[in-house]
């Protein structure tokens, strides 16, 4: 058969895999409504662009292709909005410094390590805002290089490596304030 | 999976793989997503073709292979025929060169279409002369040129790293001048960019253009000063040896 209903095949071959695509885009992103969003989007730009899938057999990957697309133009906008007017920044004591220490994550990233719960720290994640679950995303769950991730959101390496730090700092807070809370509870 | 990253610390790896591991088991079995599918009543009446193309490029590759194989042996009874060895080698390794070239063709039509969208698909071009700016130029038609350099300071190099995918790249102009002076220019492309309303950190100056302003920074933790200019699609960032008036002058005379 050399015609098809578009919609049919699109039906047939791109949307039958919609758990597939669901699962894929959650484990980027993790919130069930971004996630829908994302799918919703790359579903439209598929369909609107469907004479452009050469080979009609490779759908599915196509279709990978636009919704990888879509996620990184998510996580570029979500660092991106959430970017910080001046230098001034918030210390971990709620007082606020003109300057902030970058670079050596260590000490943070030690305590994590030696506390960590694989639930609590997923909690912790979906918890942490945007901006920062996206950048700890990035960098530890993607494993991207933080020139990688200044690719993908087009912002400074400096402001990157401040936002990750930060990021790091805020993440360690809210995890042992949970397990506190949790601990508190029993 | 274990990602491995070389620019990880111990802590980081550690990190990053309770974090993946957290991730993976939280992820594996989401809910179904709830999605209008409205949208295919947009033109859903259309028709489209189906396997045309893969067939089209399969009976191509077919005609091609038979072609040269008629061309290989042609040319080895040719090269007997004449009793000539060294002339049956040489065609030989032609042949052989063109069949593995085919071979690779043929492998890149099975190929498979997400690689189009590799966010890794990057390329480096690199220019040690002016003459070579030019060749350089027609490949990233985007690329600024400077229309002004300071005066004892020549051309080093040109090194430009290109994502083809996302379609960005960082372009870094070298000068050198006497000793140790130099200066470099920095250029970040995006063509989906918009950095009007950037932020640059330190400001000591702003200079006010029509098209985008200049900001002249200093960093006194890094005893480091420069000058950023953020247009819609580029950032540029000047350091070096050269003072600020004349980082201006340059980031004034790029086009």
């Amino acid at each position: 058969m050399n015609k098809m209903n578009a919609k049919e095949f699109f039906i047939k071959n791109i949307i039958v895999n919609e758990n597939d695509f669901n699962k894929y885009i959650i484990s980027k992103v993790y919130k069930k409504e971004i996630a829908e969003d994302i799918l919703q989007e790359a579903y439209s730009r598929a369909w609107k662009r469907l004479d452009t899938l050469k080979d009609k057999t490779k759908a599915k990957s196509w279709m990978n292709g636009i919704i990888r697309n879509c996620i990184y133009e998510y996580w570029r906008k979500a660092v991106k909005d959430g970017r910080v007017i001046s230098n001034i920044v918030e210390t971990e004591n709620g007082t606020f410094d003109l300057y902030e220490k970058v670079g050596d994550e260590t000490d943070v990233l030690e305590t994590i390590i030696t506390n960590f719960e694989t639930d609590l720290a997923y909690k912790t994640l979906m918890k942490i805002k945007e901006e920062y679950r996206v950048l700890i995303h990035m960098r530890y769950v993607e494993c991207l290089s933080i020139k990688e991730i200044v690719e993908i959101t087009g912002m400074k390496e400096k402001t990157i490596t401040s936002k990750l730090s930060r990021a790091l700092k805020k993440y360690r807070a809210m995890y042992f304030e949970a397990e506190s809370k949790r601990e508190g509870g029993k | 999976m274990m990602k491995k990253k070389n620019d990880f610390t111990k802590n980081e790896q550690q990190f990053s793989d309770l974090l993946i591991k957290s991730v993976e088991e939280h992820t594996a079995d989401p809910e179904p997503p709830h999605i209008d599918y409205s949208f295919l009543d947009e033109g859903g009446d259309k028709d489209i073709r189906v396997e045309v193309a893969a067939k089209r490029r399969l009976l191509k590759a077919v005609a091609r292979v038979s072609v040269m194989l008629f061309v290989f042996f042609a040319g080895i009874s040719l090269a007997l025929i004449t009793d000539v060895p060294g002339r049956a080698s040489a065609w030989k390794i032609q042949v052989a060169k063109k069949l593995y070239v085919l071979k690779e063709d043929l492998r890149s039509t099975d190929s498979d279409e997400s690689e189009n969208y590799t966010y890794d698909n990057k390329e480096s071009l690199l220019a040690d002369s002016v003459e070579q700016i030019d060749r350089i130029k027609k490949e990233v038609p985007s690329l600024l040129e400077l229309e002004y350099v300071p005066e004892g300071y020549l051309f080093g190099t040109l090194k430009i790293d290109r994502a083809s995918y996302i379609g960005t790249y960082n372009a870094i102009y070298e000068f050198k001048g006497t000793g140790n002076d130099h200066f470099s220019v920095n250029i970040y492309y995006n063509p989906e960019g918009d950095y009007m309303t950037m932020d640059v950190d330190n400001v000591v100056e702003e200079i006010e253009r029509e098209e985008s302003n200049i900001y002249v920074w200093e960093d006194a933790r890094e005893d480091s000063y420069g000058v950023t200019v953020c247009t819609e699609h580029y950032i540029i960032y000047i350091v070096g040896s050269i003072d600020s008036e004349e980082m201006v002058k340059v980031a004034e005379n790029l086009k």
